[in-house]
């Protein structure tokens, strides 16, 4: 097995084995039909006086998935978070432009974060579980949103554990075992099976698998490639094969002269990796970035 | 590993003595403290155990309620049990008074406040604690004491001086205590936990009431024990607004005394059998105390798996 992030070339060939699905079977996979899920436009945060990131424009199709790729500090993490408004929490942070939500403006004075953020889920870079058993922290969301039948929340929880692909490793001491006892991959899908509880249309996974090991790395990318079907999936990832193993479509991020990253190319992901049409895009898939 | 050991002993024979002197000074500081407390509790459990070795009161005795102590009157009897119950009684409304103030200031502070507010309320605090309990007797004894007399005479407060006095100055004592050990608590629950409630689409209050608090939860009880270990063991400001009356608390209206109150208060004309009872008195003091170490330890380690 090749090294996860190599300095050699990515083609299609050294793909081909990890890829999953194949890259032939991605290219295409979104029809120019498909609806636009996410929308943004003209999208800058600021923290204080200063610019992290700006004039992002891009659509999320409904029911794909979409990588952000790019050098750290280029502002990936923050676009992501414009989506569900979690940069409303950071002091100082504003967003400027137009934010979409199928077709709606996310930050329009009507809209309160907390809907947002329960239609946008999302998954933090370190798994980091409730300390309290696995059925709580999964039925966690349920409940502060006013569910308190308990075969309803049964349900829930066996359906999320089983959909993030933890059921059988868990379902004997769910009540018993704290969620902070299982390994770190199994708290990464606890973390995962508690946004779905809440039934979002969109999942937003922030480098979810950055303090994983590959084999758990491998079951959460199988993971979204199987939730895809059903939700919206935004990716942060340094991993630049996880990002061509798992998404439709790759966005590609640095930073500028002025220090505030942009979006280089937006493109289907077989077409970034193999010949994006931006000689920095060709820099950083190739490992040639500094 | 002890071949690298030697070379290097070998090469600079001074220098295993030298590594090891702040070793040597710690452990003399150490043994120190743990012979003073030693010292520290042996003799007030050999002096306290005096009543009932030297002048054979029956241990039973200290379990009733009359408190006549002077030796040259007519039938003695050392009756603890008013100044158990004052003790408990005084300390558990003191603490029923500053638990939901304190907590909900540690809350406020490590959850709400913004920057400026926790730079005026922090030095707030640290002046709280600095001022001397006879300033807090002293409030005690010149303002709430008429207070209540001359405003809530109709609710029995017939001299002002009375268990709820001393628990409400002692409530101020104790809110400091209570607030800064529960903030600690608070804000050592890792910001991803908020996050994460956050991110499910639940309210601030939400996460704090259901994540904040229950992580912190063990933090929170253990504040609430050192809030309780400093008021029973709070004599002077007590001892000014509660009347000291031996009689078992019954209304929080009416003077009741305390373990403190009592021996603050005798030890100048104790004598003989009377001097081994406050002796006596400061052992039950010593139990009770311990008792509450006892419940941080047993707190402390059912947190720490998690």
């Amino acid at each position: 097995m090749q090294t996860l992030e190599g300095p050699e070339p990515v083609t299609p060939a050294k793909l081909a084995p990890l890829a999953r699905p194949p890259l032939e079977a991605m290219s295409g996979a979104i029809g120019p039909d498909a609806a636009v899920k996410l929308h943004a436009e003209d999208v800058s945060v600021l923290y204080g006086e200063r610019v992290a990131v700006r004039d992002v424009t891009l659509d999320v199709p409904e029911h794909s998935v979409m990588a952000f790729i790019g050098p750290s500090g280029c502002g990936k993490s923050t676009v992501l978070r414009c989506f569900d408004r979690m940069n409303d929490l950071i002091p100082g942070a504003t967003v400027r432009g137009r934010v979409e939500l199928d077709g709606e403006d996310m930050y329009a004075p009507s809209v309160l974060p907390v809907e947002i953020r329960r239609k946008v889920g999302l998954v933090f870079q370190r798994p980091n579980p409730f300390p309290m058993s696995i059925y709580e922290n999964v039925a966690y969301g349920p409940r502060r949103h006013g569910q308190k039948d308990r075969a309803r929340l049964d349900e829930v929880v066996e359906r999320s554990l089983r959909q993030a692909a933890l059921w059988d490793e868990v379902k004997d001491d769910l009540r018993k075992k704290s969620g902070l006892a299982l390994s770190g991959g199994q708290q990464q899908r606890l973390c995962i099976a508690r946004t779905l509880a809440i039934d979002p249309e969109v999942i937003l996974m922030d480098e979810p698998c950055s303090a994983l090991d590959p084999i758990a790395t491998l079951k959460i990318e199988e993971l979204i490639s199987q939730l895809k079907a059903e939700y919206t999936i935004l990716i942060v990832t340094h991993n630049m094969q996880q990002a061509a193993r798992v998404s439709d479509r790759t966005a590609f991020f640095t930073l500028g002269e002025d220090r505030a990253g942009y979006l280089v190319e937006l493109d289907d992901t077989l077409k970034i990796f193999t010949n994006p049409a931006n000689q920095l895009t060709e820099d950083y898939v190739s490992g040639r970035f500094g | 590993m002890t071949t690298v050991e030697s070379s290097l002993s070998r090469a600079q024979p001074g220098l295993r003595a030298r590594l090891d002197v702040p070793r040597r000074i710690t452990l003399a500081a150490a043994l120190v403290v743990i012979g003073a407390v030693a010292l520290l509790l042996g003799f007030i459990v050999w002096r306290g155990l005096q009543l009932f070795v030297a002048s054979g009161v029956p241990v039973a005795q200290i379990f009733t309620t009359a408190w006549q102590p002077d030796p040259l009157s007519a039938g003695t009897n050392y009756g603890l049990l008013p100044f158990i119950g004052g003790t408990l009684a005084v300390m558990a409304v003191a603490a029923v008074i500053a638990t939901p103030l304190s907590v909900g200031l540690a809350l406020f502070l490590a959850e709400v406040a913004p920057g400026w507010a926790r730079r005026i309320v922090q030095p707030a605090m640290e002046v709280f604690v600095g001022i001397p309990s006879v300033v807090y007797g002293w409030l005690g004894l010149v303002v709430l004491v008429p207070y209540l007399r001359t405003q809530f005479g109709w609710m029995g407060f017939a001299t002002g001086f009375s268990w709820f006095a001393g628990s409400l100055v002692l409530s101020l004592m104790i809110l400091p205590t209570i607030t800064s050990i529960s903030y600690d608590a608070f804000v050592v629950v890792p910001a991803d936990m908020r996050s994460a409630s956050l991110a499910l689409g639940t309210t601030r209050w939400q996460a704090i009431r259901h994540v904040v608090l229950p992580t912190a939860a063990t933090g929170v009880a253990t504040a609430i024990v050192f809030g309780l270990m400093r008021a029973a063991g709070e004599a002077l400001a007590v001892q000014m607004v509660i009347g000291n009356a031996p009689v078992i608390p019954t209304s929080l209206a009416r003077p009741v005394t305390t373990l403190t109150s009592q021996i603050t208060l005798d030890m100048s004309d104790a004598t003989g059998t009377w001097n081994e009872a406050l002796w006596t008195m400061g052992l039950v003091l010593l139990i009770i105390s311990l008792t509450f170490v006892l419940i941080i330890r047993r707190l402390g380690r059912r947190s720490t798996p998690a």
